[in-house]
């Protein structure tokens, strides 16, 4: 905390003390001053007058020639108490000579008893001492009592004086002068003063303090409590929570009381998401465990290869789970089966219908089932309970990769593409979705692929994808992407990228699943390591096709001279030679991944018969031999195809 | 492959038995080196060679540059003529 309210507050009202106080004292001491001066003054003049009648009252000359000590006393004992009585400093009696300008003393009185013996030898009776009359004393022996006292410095300190006739038979005949002291004026200022200030004071501290004291109980407790509470809210959770022990009628009483109540809705809050994420997390730890199950039975990547085929599929699931399937696998007698599926509706119902549909198909196909037989046995199944009425549209086939037989079945999927130089969608009827009516009476179809062709297989969530312009992917962007492909797994891998960047990172909102097959037939391809070490296997595989005879030996002779070159110049680390053959052709291609050579427009140097030994016959040897030739640059590698035609020699 | 050699004085004679190829050439070529530098004439036997590809041509270029133009090559089956025929320098050999 920077600054304590109270303190603050503590500061703030002792300067308004000390400013109002300070304010009090000089307005009162100002106004005490006045009224204490007029006070003076009325007490000078009643003393002065009152002395005047007193000495009127007495034997005047009596008094003044010696006559009576007796009178004399008196009249001063009457005048010292006068003097006392109006608090004046000095009263005394004198008879002013105009003439000499010089007064004589008749009688003087002190209040002060040593002043009083003091200024009875030093002013007393005849006395003279020389004396320029004051205006006022002047005004007095003219009869008129005058009305100001004023101040007078002399040898006994300041004093108001004032100054009064005193009558004999009508006429004056000596003055009496009264000295109020400024001092003793002065005292009387402070005193009435401090009798009026100090009490004020005191009230107001007092009131400051009762002030304090109920601010701080009404409002700094409570504020503090608060504060201390909100402050460990969260981390002590055992007291955070408990409604807070303030009990006020004010606004800070309903700010405690909205806090209690605030505190007691977060806890109940908390406790509510408390359940809600052990709930979210055991459902989560579950689709987990469901994802992983699917996973193991769509894998996300799937890759058959067999001799004569190869095989591709790539599955994403839209949602966790999803309703999309394929299966892929070679059965007993070395055929390929391949399904492509799709249940309607997603999530786990979808998904555990799949499963159920994937591995009742499985079955019936491994044990050597057509499609249709598989696919209306699946359906049977599927109808006599399928209590949610759901269903799924499957294409089911089955690849003889010895002749390139295909033979095939649909309920309701998308038609595949066939893809090669006689690219198309492959004509079958749409059929009817499996699980939806019994006897639905699905047939096989046939046709014959060639080496090299492809059927892609391919769920609708492929051609569903919608790019930010809300087009579709559409099965003849499909087709287009396709139909020159051979591998499947570059037929794959280059749909799902078109896919890809056509959707351009919009959200996948149906499973994507392909699924393709190449069929590529009785091809023989031998993979050498390209040293001469390899040249007797080259030259039993070269010789198994053509025979042993003259013709195989010449048709050797060619393929050993292209070895060679590429073994000694070309820094291949791999060749591949394929054989294929047709009738009386035989094709046989070299690849190889070393630098580029085209062996087939290359000029041959005619050399000398003597310069032969240092070699560049093999190429005119290859040129002789074989019957075409030709040579292209493909993927980094150097293909070189020789045809031979297998004549007897 | 198999070389059996027979010299008598200035004479040799190389019997080749099976496929000179790009493997087995290397066989022959020490075979000729190794001669004594008294033979100034060859003889090869090619009764019984299989197969020769061009890295057996150009030992017998050598082999012919080495002899002086002294060299010799007897029982030439057709289909090894034919390859000596497409090098192009059956003509320049002295073929029995």
């Amino acid at each position: 905390m920077k600054h304590s309210i109270l303190k603050e507050t503590v500061v703030i009202f002792c300067a308004a003390v000390l400013i109002a106080s300070t304010v009090a004292v000089i307005f009162s001491f100002v106004y005490n001053a006045g009224l204490t001066e007029k006070i003076a003054g009325q007490f000078a003049r009643a003393g002065a007058a009152s002395a005047a009648r007193a000495i009127e009252g007495v034997d005047y000359d009596a008094l003044t020639q010696s006559k009576s000590r007796d009178v004399y006393m008196q009249t001063r004992r009457t005048l010292k108490s006068i003097c006392k009585s109006f608090e004046l400093k000095y009263l005394y009696v004198y008879e002013p000579d105009t003439e000499s300008d010089s007064i004589r003393y008749i009688m003087t009185v002190a209040s002060d008893e040593k002043q009083d013996k003091m200024v009875a030898s030093e002013r007393g009776l005849g006395k003279v001492i020389s004396h320029n009359l004051t205006e006022q004393e002047q005004y007095a022996l003219s009869g008129e009592e005058h009305g100001e006292a004023y101040v007078e410095e002399n040898a006994y300190g300041d004093v108001y004086t004032w100054i009064c006739p005193i009558y004999k038979d009508g006429s004056v005949i000596a003055l009496v002068g009264s000295d109020y002291s400024t001092a003793v004026l002065f005292q009387r200022t402070v005193k009435r003063t401090l009798v009026i200030i100090v009490p004020m004071i005191c009230v107001l501290i007092l009131a400051i303090l009762i002030s304090l004291f109920a601010i701080r109980k009404k409002i700094l407790l409570p504020v503090k409590a608060l504060s201390q509470r909100m402050n460990s809210f969260i981390t002590d959770k055992g007291v955070g929570f408990q409604p807070l022990d303030i009990h006020l009628d004010n606004e800070i009483g309903e700010m405690a009381d909205s806090f209690s109540k605030m505190s007691g809705d977060i806890k109940n809050y908390l406790a509510n998401i408390k359940t809600l994420t052990a709930e979210r997390t055991r459902t989560s730890a579950e689709f987990d465990i469901a994802r992983r199950i699917q996973n193991g039975i769509v894998p996300e990547n799937t890759e058959v290869l067999g001799k004569f085929y190869n095989a591709f599929a790539r599955a994403k699931a839209a949602k966790d789970v999803g309703g999309d399937f394929y299966d892929c696998f070679e059965i007993k007698d070395g055929n390929l089966c391949a399904v492509i599926g799709d249940v309607s509706g997603k999530g786990i119902a979808a998904a555990m219908f799949m499963v159920m549909t994937r591995t009742m198909l499985h079955d019936c196909l491994s044990s050597g089932y057509s499609p249709a037989d598989a696919l209306n046995n699946v359906n049977n199944a599927l109808c006599t309970s399928n209590p949610e009425g759901m269903f799924a549209t499957v294409f089911a086939a089955v690849l003889n990769p010895k002749n390139g037989e295909l033979c095939f079945a649909n309920a309701g999927h998308t038609r595949p593409v066939i893809t090669g130089e006689n690219a198309r969608f492959l004509e079958i009827d749409s059929g009817i979705a499996v699980g939806l009516f019994e006897d639905s009476d699905i047939k096989d179809n046939y046709i014959n692929l060639k080496k090299g062709e492809s059927i892609i297989l391919y769920s609708d969530g492929v051609t569903d994808i919608v790019n930010k312009n809300n087009e579709f992917f559409g099965a003849e962007r499909l087709f287009e992407v396709v139909r020159s492909s051979g591998d499947a797994k570059i037929a794959v891998k280059s749909l799902e990228i078109a896919a890809s960047e056509f959707a351009a990172g919009a959200e996948q909102f149906d499973d994507y699943t392909v699924l393709a097959l190449n069929y590529i037939g009785d091809k023989n391809i031998l993979r050498l390591v390209p040293r001469e070490s390899s040249l007797p296997e080259l030259r039993k595989a070269v010789l198994a096709v053509t025979g042993k005879n003259r013709r195989g030996k010449k048709i050797y002779l060619a393929c050993e001279e292209a070895f060679v070159n590429i073994a000694s110049y070309s820094k291949a680390t791999a060749v591949e030679t394929e054989f294929e053959k047709q009738d009386h052709i035989l094709r046989i291609t070299f690849s190889d991944n070393g630098t580029p050579f085209n062996p087939v427009s290359a000029n041959i140097k005619k050399k000398g018969f003597d310069e032969l030994d240092s070699g560049g016959m093999g190429l005119s040897l290859i040129r002789q031999i074989a019957e075409n030739m030709w040579y292209k640059r493909q993927d980094n590698k150097n293909i070189l195809f020789l045809e031979f035609t297998l004549k007897e020699e | 492959m198999n070389i059996k050699t027979t010299v008598t004085q200035s004479a040799a004679v190389l019997e080749i038995d099976g496929w000179l190829d790009t493997q087995t050439a290397p066989e022959l070529g020490a075979e000729i080196e190794a001669l004594d530098p008294s033979v100034t004439e060859l003889i090869i036997d090619m009764s019984k060679l299989e197969y020769i590809s061009s890295a057996g041509l150009r030992l017998i270029v050598a082999a012919h540059k080495k002899m002086n133009g002294n060299l010799t090559l007897k029982n030439l089956t057709p289909e090894i003529l034919d390859v000596f025929n497409m090098a192009g320098f059956s003509k320049k050999l002295n073929i029995m």
